[in-house]
């Protein structure tokens, strides 16, 4: 996975490094908004412990699209071309519970993206104030898989916590349209993302996230899917 | 400039409540208990009021569960354990230091409370069906 990011940051590295590119604006760019996942292991595993439970239990979440942000550095490039690199940050969670006046059982499965990459943005379409552009997007994607699980029965408690974590890369392709004033614009993007996640294993000993079906076959944390947001964009040095 | 990092802050702030994955929503649950078990305990003591101990007495019991699970039993003599078993069926013995005169002895079955909640799933929650004998121990025996 290192190679991955290496491609990443010697790419950037290169291109930042082109003679016409120097005398270019740097900025800033922050986004927010929903990402969905397809976490289909994920869901699995949610099944399988409901599944585990004494009691008939009830899935009150099932790794909903959430919130997801990102800050970039950005340069601009050739007319239409903007570029750089940056941080994405990704959440979701499933959740399942069951109480009763005895007692109660509580499985929370809370999920995290860490993305680090390269982007290119393309404009397409330009006016005065408004233009649109295509997006594409490089990263290495840190994800965190923290599972906890508590008892309580009648005053005794028992928890479980375990923690996992893959690496893997990913890459987004999306549109954005943004509403230029003087030195900042506003705007909204939407896109998809097409994670290849790599094995989830357990932060303190590598032992692998296994099915439990089927002790061969190791589990993932897949982000792919759609996203939407609003974006702002400021330069730098005016 | 300033008036652009300002939104930036506060737009950063903006997004921090959505940093963790929260759901509050607990599936609450009030389950329907269950008939209750019918227990039918049988022991040698039932045809036998006030039996002596003698040198020692044998009790047999036998206890049979419908609509429910034995978890366990206890035989106590003046509030202590002379026996606990987790069997439908067993024997002890009564010996005639362990009290004085005519005491009475219980036989306690702990079994499933059928009110299909956590702790009677997982066998945290218990009822109690209890049976009592009068045991003689004669004049002279003693603790």
């Amino acid at each position: 996975m290192k190679r991955y990011l290496s491609y990443i940051y010697l790419g950037l590295f290169l291109t930042l490094l082109l003679p016409g590119l120097r005398a270019q604006n740097m900025g800033i760019t922050v986004s927010g908004g929903l990402a969905s996942q397809s976490m289909d292991d994920m869901k699995y595993l949610q099944e399988y412990i409901l599944g585990t439970y004494p009691v008939e239990g009830k899935i009150t979440s099932s790794f909903p699209p959430f919130a997801t942000a990102s800050i970039n550095l950005m340069k601009q490039g050739f007319a239409y071309l903007h570029f750089g690199g940056g941080y994405t940050y990704s959440t979701t969670g499933g959740k399942s519970s069951y109480a009763d006046p005895t007692g109660s059982i509580i499985t929370e499965m809370d999920l995290s993206s860490h993305r680090l990459g390269a982007f290119l943005t393309y404009t397409i379409w330009e006016r005065e104030h408004i233009d649109i552009a295509l997006n594409g997007r490089v990263d290495l994607n840190l994800t965190t898989v923290e599972i906890s699980s508590g008892v309580n029965v009648l005053g005794l408690i028992n928890r479980i916590y375990n923690q996992y974590r893959s690496l893997g890369p990913s890459v987004s392709g999306g549109l954005e349209c943004m509403y230029k004033f003087e030195n900042l614009a506003v705007g909204i993007l939407g896109g998809y993302l097409v994670d290849i996640p790599g094995d989830l294993s357990k932060t303190d000993g590598d032992d692998p996230l296994t099915d439990p079906n089927d002790s061969e076959r190791v589990l993932t944390a897949n982000w792919t899917g759609w996203h939407v947001g609003i974006k702002t964009r400021f330069w730098l040095n005016y | 400039m300033r008036k652009a990092f300002l939104f930036l802050t506060l737009l950063s702030l903006l997004m921090m409540s959505a940093c963790y994955f929260v759901d509050k929503e607990i599936y609450e649950v009030d389950p329907v208990a269950g008939d209750p078990a019918i227990v039918t305990v049988v022991s040698n003591l039932d045809t036998l009021p006030q039996a002596p101990v003698g040198d020692s007495l044998e009790v047999f019991y036998s206890v049979n569960m419908e609509n429910g699970e034995l978890f366990f039993m206890e035989a106590l003599l003046s509030d202590e354990i002379l026996y606990t078993s987790d069997s439908i069926e067993g024997s002890f013995y009564v010996y005639p230091f362990q009290s004085a005169g005519i005491d009475s002895l219980f036989l306690d079955f702990y079994h499933s409370s059928n009110t299909n909640t956590l702790a009677d799933k997982i066998g945290y929650e218990a009822r109690i069906t209890s049976r009592s004998y009068a045991i003689d121990f004669g004049e002279e025996a003693g603790k």
